[in-house]
């Protein structure tokens, strides 16, 4: 009986630690392709896909993976490759020994395990340290590492746990190929970050998750749609704040100009103008700026808002 | 990047697992893992140099309070020595952390997201650990056993891998168990080898069956106290609960609990065999039930 189509579903999921709520009543679908999951630290993100990997167990609600519950349930675990957040490894074994003993885990014959654990090495890009041992690798060759790991038995459901931590830009870009590629091959890829442009790059679907719930859910361009709604602020560096406040505030969408010691900050509902505009304002008024720096691109103030 | 000849894609199916899906892997890679050969010679060589002195010198050793019997010697040094803390203290330092190093290390995660049963490896990884314990056992009791230089019998020698290979399985049951349901499995571990192996097992009474080694020594007397009897009345003696108490004159402290020791008679075989099973089977079921239904944040 062939499998069906790659999904996950939560269905009012909550769980807690002691007293503290780690996920609040969420509710998704994930099918094919690539949704990245974002989020501060101690969102709820790990939380969900540790649940989602059976790892842990909802308090509330229902969890199906490809239709079937995860939580100690070996038969699904075929479909799932994991890359996990933390490091992992055996200090004295290689690279190849491990993720061929963990593909011999999915029932490959060893010979076959071998061969799918080298070409999954290779395709992570760790085909020249395929003997080398893993406690020996760098923070950006362990996460190739654990990438290869989930890739070798073929799975169609990948949970990719921070996996962009620690690699270089020309890892990322390798790895973000690869993970591309996945989705290209119809598989439900889910990927954590922290950082918005990472998922934003990755990710046509983007989850917004705080304090363990869902606060946004759709497309980069919708959300970013939804945070114009949040005034922004600005802060200008210049030794004459006060004439340039006077000239900011008759600007479209400015609410607000702060005076501080180095210049002002600009709340704006529309930074986008705010920073066309500002060369133009600082040559007509004769007014030296030496920086334009927004506050809010940092994801905790997203966060902020979406909360508010 | 990619290797000349990808492997054939998977077909995703949608079957159940057969059963003990994975155990094979699962147990080469724990005894991988278990016989990493500093450790192996570390506990190996260190237990046939200890085992050898001690089969060499206690054996025929003359010593106040005590008669001058080879085959009372050893039959005492095989009982109390190898398998009240040799065997354990093997078992322990081979079988305990099998499961608790993967926990440790994290690499437990990649074991949650296979299709291998959490009851499969953690049955894998204590057979993984089992296996070397028994060799290592069979080995210091042969040790010991030549090394005392009396020409024993067959029964004695059959005995030994049977008595190290129940010991590995009961005690080690034990230690695995609690090393991998809890943090400080091991300390627990230690403590319960000093006083329930140790202290309980040399104490009065019923108290000595707390002692898991007592009913593994049940077999090994089942199968060799009628070979040390044939030989030596002074195993005749011991085996007898009644004794004369001026002997306790001027014994010292250790002879005296000895002999103080209200003797409590071992298990028949058969039902020494029945406990020790239960007990395996017991304390295996249980950790496997715990771990089935645990949880397993792993957070950094």
């Amino acid at each position: 009986m062939t499998a069906g189509t790659p999904e996950i579903t939560l269905e009012g999921v909550s769980r807690w630690y002691g007293e503290v709520l780690g996920l609040n009543e969420v509710s998704a679908e994930f099918g094919p392709g690539v949704t990245g999951l974002l989020g501060p630290n101690g969102a709820g993100k790990s939380t969900m896909l540790k649940i989602i990997c059976g790892m842990l167990k909802p308090d509330l609600g229902k969890v199906r993976v490809c239709g079937r519950v995860p939580f100690n349930r070996a038969r699904v675990m075929r479909r799932i490759g994991l890359c996990p957040e933390q490091d992992a490894y055996y200090p004295k074994a290689s690279a190849w020994a491990v993720v061929t003993y963990l593909t011999r885990l999915h029932g490959f014959t060893k010979l076959e395990a071998r061969t799918r654990a080298r070409h999954a090495l290779e395709r992570a890009g760790l085909g020249d340290v395929l003997g080398s041992s893993v406690a020996g690798f760098s923070k950006g060759m362990r996460q190739r590492f654990k990438l290869a790991q989930a890739l070798a038995h073929e799975p169609d459901v990948f949970i990719l746990d921070e996996p962009l931590n620690g690699l270089d830009p020309h890892g990322r870009k390798q790895y973000s190929d690869v993970i591309q590629e996945l989705a290209d091959d119809g598989a439900c890829v889910l990927v954590s970050s922290h950082i918005l442009h990472e998922v934003d790059a990755l990710a046509r679907r983007i989850v917004v998750l705080n304090a363990g719930r869902i606060l946004a859910d759709g497309s980069a361009r919708e959300i970013r749609e939804d945070l114009s709604k949040f005034p922004l602020q600005v802060r200008i560096d210049t030794a004459e704040g006060g004439r340039l406040a006077s000239t900011l505030v008759t600007l479209d969408g400015v609410s607000k100009v702060e005076l501080t010691d180095h210049g002002a900050i600009v709340i704006t509902r529309d930074a986008g103008l705010l920073l066309d505009r500002m060369g133009t304002i600082a040559a007509e008024s004769n007014i030296p700026v030496e920086a334009v720096v927004p506050l809010d691109e940092d994801l905790e103030s997203v966060f902020r808002y979406l909360t508010q | 990047m990619n290797s000349e000849e990808p492997p054939p894609p998977v077909r995703h199916l949608d079957v159940a697992l057969p059963p003990l899906a994975g155990f094979g892997p699962a147990f080469g890679w724990g005894l991988k893992l278990t016989c990493r050969w500093p450790r192996m010679l570390g506990i190996g060589g260190v237990g046939v140099v200890l085992c050898w002195w001690l089969g060499a010198a206690f054996v025929g050793a003359k010593r106040r309070g005590r008669p001058n019997d080879e085959w009372l010697d050893l039959w005492t040094l095989l009982d109390e020595g190898m398998l009240g803390y040799i065997v354990p203290l093997i078992a322990l330092l081979t079988i305990a952390s099998g499961f608790r190093v993967e926990l440790g290390r994290k690499t437990f995660v990649f074991h949650l997201v296979r299709p291998i049963s959490r009851t499969t490896l953690f049955l894998a990884r204590f057979f993984a650990g089992v296996l070397p314990s028994w060799i290592l056992c069979t080995l210091v009791l042969v040790v010991t056993c030549s090394a005392s230089g009396l020409d024993l019998p067959s029964e004695v020698w059959l005995s030994l891998p049977v008595t190290a290979l129940i010991g590995s399985l009961a005690v080690g049951a034990f230690y695995y168990v609690v090393t991998t349901l809890f943090r400080g499995g091991m300390i627990v571990a230690l403590v319960y080898t000093f006083v329930f192996e140790g202290l309980f097992a040399s104490s009065r009474g019923a108290m000595q069956k707390l002692s898991i080694m007592f009913h593994v020594r049940g077999v090994h007397h089942g199968m060799t106290d009628d070979v040390f009897a044939a030989e030596s009345k002074h195993v005749v003696a011991a085996l007898n609960p009644a004794f004369d108490l001026s002997e306790l004159a001027d014994g010292n402290l250790l002879s005296v609990m000895t002999k103080l020791r209200e003797r409590v008679a071992y298990d028949e075989p058969q039902m020494a065999l029945l406990i020790c099973g239960g007990i395996t089977i017991g304390l295996l079921a249980y950790g496997a039930y715990r771990i089935g239904r645990r949880d397993f944040p792993l957070k950094d």
